[in-house]
């Protein structure tokens, strides 16, 4: 089948989804599981066709190795989120056009990933950035989805600018000639080069465009948050990958001021990367909502994904691209997860729960294992795709850059503890002590992510095989693997055995906790209070300000929406200047201006001609 | 194949007739309205000559793609208008037909005079129509800057004449030509003068606030898609085929446009009435179009104003509605208005999105054609603020279609309670005519380099100037 | 990987027990004596945990009970991969990286196990364990950073035999003499040892992580401990200061390593949590990045080493 008959189907699909929505809002919901799944289905299936040209109008696609890999991910994620769909759509203000975005969104990313023109990469990165911001709106926040839109839409007219100019200049829009074009002058490579990556900085969320994330993970509805952080953040990863690669970034900027070897502008990314990093930590340490929270470490993990493939060589650039498999995973697992809390308790808010676990135990393994994944901690998927980042950017000796990725992962065993320990741990709310496990419907995409992410750190090398692929496509060196094991020029690493070893630990000191005298169970109540009597579990939780003491080191930092305030203060300010000026209703003011014009004209025709 | 000054001939004499059929003069506008669409696709294209002489001496009509173009957008919307809003129609019937065979005429007109005729024409039936708005000091305004400009564009019209000897528009552009281009500015000021009052241009727009901000839903359309598309036509004529300036003038031009442009955005950015947003919206696209003119990229002009012609007649048509009904049109008392009036919501947002730019809508296709045109002319600056206003642009439109869709606080779900109550803003002819039309901008926007060859088929657009993109050449592989 | 490996691992935990716990018995007496106290026998510790082993114990939820499994199971597997004096259980597995996040599951183990028993105090606890964790490492992955770009190398071992055979000359710590005290503060956050122990101190034992347990699971906390000391201190041994060539000779610098660090926790006041990032971030965070420019541009110390 072709991408264009796909696609066609997909629409076609997206729209029966809507009638049906509007008759049954239940079949609605599993009519997106059905066709997400089937788009998954439709494009595993395609990894045999790579290498494929084809065209539909003036529409071009490419089937690529790493088109497919984004894909695959990209599916994964709205189709594990779809099984929330059905449950959620009595919530939703328009069932009906929920599900109608939530699949032409879907198509539009398949479309991005296959694209072999930059019209066609254009056409559909817009229809998901509106069909997103659509559905956004119907969560929380509508302010959430603007801000959403508007920095989408820097990054867009950005990349529209590069593409065009690129154009301009080679002549042609197909993807690679476009920009080898541009290797004859530097100077316009390097303005297309910064403008045609902000669209992916900012989708990504990298500094300073990462104000979208909170506002928009942390509003939309529950579930499409695991959409846009598992998912559609990595849209801006493809950009990203296609700056370094279909731009020959480091052949192109080959001869300016190198860094440790790396071209200063692309060195110049790979600190934003690191800044992000580390606001994206220090953001999320603090935030009271978990959903909120997970989106700043959708931030620092964009850092990540970003340094990785900026490195462009044979072990960071796997890590980065594994890492963006590996965070859709956790973080769509870490989000479904929240969502079911939410949809059990009906709140996010850290502070408003607590001891989940044991109400909800198969959820609070699944956050479990996603967060020690986003933490990068063995045996998970995070932990491989970490390392191999912290191995390339060692090989490289980026110091800066490899102290922001420290900090962002030290500081990432803070966050993620915090929605651990507040909602899942600690006492158990009165509120709440009848709440039930979310339906094996729900669990089902939870559990399924879950063994993904351990998957992925067991055998790492799956991912990575697609990895090499995408590596030699891109004319770089593929990272080694021999059955097991990755090799780096620094050493190797065994995940599998790792995981054995890990598992030999667990078991002696299993064995050693049973043969030990049988623990006597007591409530969660019955514990040390310096002989305080307190007989509200709300009261005995410690959940808000949870790391207050290193919060107040930098509660005076600035934020960086006050500088977007600002900008959009002072077109407000403008226009209201342009109005007072020029458009008061004073017909004599109007006069005065035609002839202030007129002296221009007088100008221009007899003294500056 | 009739002769195009049918197309002036038969609304100005139904104007007279409606006066005499009191009764049925809302037939008579429809009739007029109907047939003059109809009529575009039987005109005999080329040049007609009116009393015998050939010109330059005598009085002649020239019917070429780009006058045709202008014709077809300002026709259909007049048409549309008339439909959406037959009963406020109906009152002004002998002033819309005046105003229709004006506008035909201007966009007709191969005379410098006689273009001036027309304008006064079309202008004088404006500050009629534009009285409807029950605000007497707006429309007083308007005849104040109108007159202002008649009398600006008649001197330069003076001018020219008493340095080129004629006022045919063939003869004076290959005058002009040869002329110093320093002797040009000030009769180019002039002219520029008496079309800007119309087209919206800085400085001379100031009416507009007062005019469209308080515009129905008939006035709105007309004024905002009709009237405009129509100057906007006249002053590509004018300024990008007869008066071709050059240096330092052609740069004013230039930056008049672009500060229209700027302005325009900065205000309706800041606008809650969405009106306001929509007029100031309207500036700016103006300001676009003009620099387009002046910079003598004549096609991706064309679908500027088409665009914008299009999405504003829905945009303004429908918030004229809102006004009538709910007696407001502040976004921020308006949340989740389009709950209850879904289609007419999805043409909306149709529109909106086209305006801003957004792939598969016909907007997208102009904005690219812009985009190309001045990066073929090795212009990079240009292109680069056009793209962040119209981010500005996207960011107004987005607020106030997330606001009229969706009801409820900020930070809480949203509320179905909490919705604008109240279904049909339209009667059933007109939601289809704006769904119709919105429809066209999809169709328009998936086929987008069909619409560029219907836009300048047979004949050419002046100095030959053809679509600068065309799409089904970049596909991939190719 | 045959069974082998596994009997080795074991036998490694089974001696890294007994010695570190020894070591810790005689650690108490040098702080006991630093403060003019007899202080207890030697085989103190050892009694202590076995106590602890025998006695009832209460549990609150099974969380209470995984988190003590999975952290003593992390931390156990983690003992195994530290090359001790060229021997590795599992060869090819120390990797600085693997070692060092490995450890972090089992502190993850034993934050979930402390604030699932529902008592506020261990949650607090626990986010000042993990922002102490946050505050030394930094400093100290930069230094470990350094040492990797420069030896092409991120096995533990293998930088351990690299600084064999030049004597005192051949160490890290002297190769690189501010990482190396960068490296020896951040040993003192690793520990818990004064002047970074607010999250653990003995005066603070009520509102810190272990406020819950009692009995096994108590019991559990004490041998975690001692691996998780032996882990932090082996790996400073073997990074900066040549590790071992022999058994004995790492044995040797181990314990004096160690009783150095009691010896200075013993004469120290005390940081409050927010003072100890901050003192972190200023002075040991400077002398690891100017450590590390000097390495990475110059090659002092490594490259250009007599």
């Amino acid at each position: 089948m072709s991408i264009a008959v796909f696609l066609a189907i997909l629409i076609i699909l997206a729209a029966a989804s809507f009638f049906v929505t509007a008759a049954n809002k239940k079949a609605g919901g599993f009519a997106t599981v059905a066709v997400s799944l089937f788009a998954l289905a439709m494009v595993l299936s395609m990894k045999g066709s790579v290498g494929g040209e084809q065209s539909f109008m003036y529409l071009g696609f490419s089937i690529t190795t790493v088109g497919w890999y984004f894909s695959v991910v990209m599916l994964t994620a709205y189709s594990m989120t779809s099984f929330f769909n059905p449950f959620w759509m009595k919530k939703m203000i328009y069932p009906a056009g929920y599900n109608f975005l939530y699949l032409v969104s879907m198509a539009g990313t398949i479309g991005m990933f296959f694209a072999g023109d930059f019209i066609t990469l254009f056409i559909f990165w817009e229809t998901v950035v509106w069909s997103s911001a659509f559905i956004i709106q119907q969560g929380k926040s509508r302010k959430a989805s603007y801000v959403y839109y508007v920095l989408s839409a820097v990054g867009s007219m950005a990349t529209l600018f590069a593409i065009m100019l690129a154009y301009s200049v080679s002549g042609t829009f197909v993807i690679r000639d476009a920009f080898t074009g541009l290797a004859g002058s530097p100077g316009t490579a390097l303005v297309v080069f910064l403008a045609f990556i902000l669209s992916g900085l900012s989708k990504m969320g990298i500094f300073p465009f990462h104000v979208w994330l909170p506002e928009a993970h942390g509003s939309a509805p529950h579930t499409f948050s695991p959409v846009l952080s598992g998912g559609l953040v990595k849209m801006g990863a493809f950009i990203a990958f296609l700056s370094v690669t279909a731009f020959p970034a480091y052949e192109i900027f080959g001869d300016m001021l190198k860094i440790m070897g790396i071209p200063a502008p692309i060195y110049f990314l790979m600190l934003l990367g690191a800044l992000s990093i580390i606001i994206g930590t220090l953001m999320a340490i603090k935030q009271e909502d978990a959903k909120r929270l997970l989106a700043y470490s959708s931030v620092a993990n964009g850092g990540y994904i970003l340094i990785g493939i900026l490195m462009l060589d044979q072990v960071g650039f796997a890590g980065g691209m594994m890492h963006l498999m590996n965070h859709a995973l956790a973080s769509a697992a870490a989000f479904l997860a929240i969502a079911a809390v939410a949809y059990r308790t009906g709140t996010t808010k850290m502070s408003e729960m607590g001891g989940m676990i044991h109400r909800m135990p198969v959820t609070y393994l699944v956050y479990l294992i996603s967060i020690i994944s986003m933490a990068g901690i063995p045996p998970m998927g995070g932990f491989v795709s970490k390392w191999l980042v912290f191995q390339g950017l060692a090989d490289k000796g980026l110091l800066f850059i490899a102290a922001a990725a420290f900090f962002g992962s030290i500081g990432s065993f803070m966050y993620v503890f915090r929605p651990l320990s507040a909602v899942f741990l600690g006492q158990l709310f009165t509120r709440d002590k009848d709440v039930r496990e979310v339906g094996f419907f729900m669990m089902f995409p939870m559990v399924v992510l879950t063994l993904l992410t351990l998957a992925a750190g067991v055998f790492p090398n799956i991912i990575l095989r697609v990895v090499t692929e995408i590596q030699k496509s891109a004319g770089i060196e593929p990272v080694t693997l021999a059955r097991n094991t990755i090799v780096t020029t620094n050493g190797f690493l065994d995940a599998f055995r790792v995981f054995i070893v890990f598992g030999f630990g667990f078991a002696i000191a299993f064995v050693l906790f049973i043969v030990r005298r049988k623990s006597r169970k007591v409530g969660l109540m019955d514990t040390y209070t310096s002989a305080e009597f307190i007989h509200t579990p709300e009261l005995l939780h410690y959940s808000h300000s949870f790391y207050a003491p290193f919060e107040r080191l930098y509660d005076k930092a600035p934020d960086t929406m006050n500088m977007y305030k600002k900008i959009s203060a002072g077109i407000a300010e403008l226009g209201g200047l342009v109005e007072a000026v020029f458009y008061g209703g004073k017909p004599a003011k109007t006069i005065f201006w035609i002839m202030a014009a007129g002296m221009v004209f007088f100008l221009a025709g007899g003294v500056f001609r | 194949m009739l002769n195009p000054v049918l197309t002036i001939a038969i609304p100005l004499g139904l104007s007279f007739l409606s006066v005499i059929l009191k009764k049925k003069r809302g037939w008579v506008l429809l009739a007029a309205a109907c047939a003059n669409v109809v009529m575009l696709f039987f005109l005999e294209k080329g040049e007609v000559v009116i009393g015998g002489f050939r010109a330059p001496f005598g009085i002649n009509l020239i019917l070429d793609a780009y006058a045709l173009a202008g014709m077809a957008v300002a026709g259909t919307l007049f048409l549309a208008a008339v439909l959406v809003s037959r009963d406020k129609a109906e009152r002004f019937s002998t002033v819309l037909l005046a105003a229709l065979a004006g506008i035909n005429g201007m966009l007709l007109t191969g005379d410098l005079f006689n273009l001036f005729v027309f304008m006064e024409i079309t202008a004088i039936s404006a500050y009629l129509l534009s009285s409807a708005g029950k605000k007497p000091e707006h429309s007083f305004n308007y005849l104040v800057l109108g007159s202002v400009g008649s009398v600006f564009y008649l001197l330069g019209l003076i001018l020219l004449y008493s340095m080129t000897g004629t006022l045919n528009m063939a003869e004076m552009s290959r005058l002009a030509g040869s002329m110093e281009p320093a002797a040009l500015a000030v009769p180019v000021f002039l002219i520029f003068t008496g079309i800007a009052v119309e087209a919206k241009l800085i400085p001379a727009g100031g009416w507009v606030r007062g005019v469209l901000g308080n515009s129905d839903s008939l006035t709105g359309a007309l004024f905002a898609s009709v009237y405009s598309g129509a100057a906007l036509f006249v002053f590509g004529r004018i300024f990008a085929d007869v008066l071709l300036s050059e240096g330092a003038v052609q740069i004013v031009l230039i930056l008049l446009g672009l500060l229209t442009f700027a302005f325009g955005e900065a205000a309706a950015f800041r606008q809650t009435s969405i009106r306001r947003i929509l007029l100031y919206s309207s500036i700016g696209q103006s300001g676009l179009a003009a620099m387009l003119f002046a910079t003598g990229l004549i096609f991706p002009a064309v679908l500027v104003i088409i665009s914008n012609s299009v999405s504003k007649f829905v945009m303004f048509t429908t918030a004229g509605k809102i006004t009538e009904i709910h007696g407001t049109d502040d976004y921020r008392e308006l949340g989740g208005l389009f709950r209850g009036n879904r289609l007419i919501g999805t043409a909306f947002t149709i529109s909106a999105l086209s305006l801003t730019g957004i792939p598969l809508l016909f907007g997208f296709y102009a904005k690219l054609n812009v985009l190309a045109a001045y990066f073929n002319g090795r212009n990079y600056f240009l292109p680069a603020v056009i793209l962040i206003l119209a981010m500005v642009e996207g960011a107004y439109f987005i607020r106030l279609l997330i606001r009229l869709w969706t009801p409820g606080k900020e930070g809480e779900e949203p509320d179905a309670g909490a919705a604008t109550k109240g279904t049909g803003l339209f009667k059933p002819v007109g939601a289809a005519v704006v769904f119709i039309l919105s429809m066209a901008i999809l169709a328009a926007g998936l086929l987008p380099d069909h619409a560029g060859e219907f836009i300048s088929s047979d004949g050419g657009l002046p100095g030959g100037d053809a679509p600068s993109i065309n799409l089904s050449l970049t596909k991939g592989g190719q | 990987m045959n069974a082998m490996n596994f009997v080795y691992g074991f036998l490694v935990l089974v001696a890294v027990f007994i010695f570190q716990t020894t070591l810790t018995g005689i650690n108490r007496k040098v702080t006991a004596r630093l403060q003019k106290r007899y202080g207890a026998r030697w085989y103190q510790q050892f009694l202590d945990i076995f106590k602890a082993m025998r006695k009832d114990s209460t549990s609150h939820g099974w969380v209470f009970d995984f988190g003590v499994i999975m952290a003593l199971g992390g931390i156990m597997a983690t003992v195994i991969f530290i090359p001790v004096a060229g021997f590795e259980a599992f060869p090819g597995l120390d990797n600085v990286f693997v070692i060092s996040y490995l450890l972090a599951v089992g502190m993850l183990g034993m934050a979930m196990s402390a604030a699932g028993s529902g008592n506020p105090w261990a949650s607090i606890g626990v986010a000042r364990a993990l922002t102490n964790m946050l505050a030394y490492d930094i400093p100290l992955m930069i230094v470990i950073f350094t040492m990797i770009f420069a030896f092409d190398s991120a096995s533990v071992g293998e930088l351990a035999a690299m600084q064999q055979g030049m004597g005192v000359l051949g160490w890290n710590a002297v190769r690189m003499p501010l990482g190396g005290i960068v490296a020896v503060i951040a040993l003192l956050g690793m520990l818990g040892k004064k002047p970074f122990d607010s999250f653990i101190a003995p005066a603070e034992i009520a509102s810190g992580p272990m406020v819950e347990y009692g009995g096994k699971h108590l019991g559990f906390m004490f041998i975690l401990h001692e691996f998780m000391t032996f882990i932090e201190v082996s790996l400073i041994l073997n990074l900066f200061f040549g590790g071992g060539a022999t058994i004995w000779e790492y044995m040797l610098k181990y314990a004096v390593l160690y009783t150095f660090t009691t010896i200075i926790s013993g004469v120290m006041p005390r940081f409050k949590i927010d003072q100890a990032v901050k003192y972190f971030y200023r002075v040991p965070l400077a002398m690891a990045v100017v450590q590390g420019l000097v390495v990475i541009f110059t090659g002092l110390g490594v490259k250009i080493w007599f």
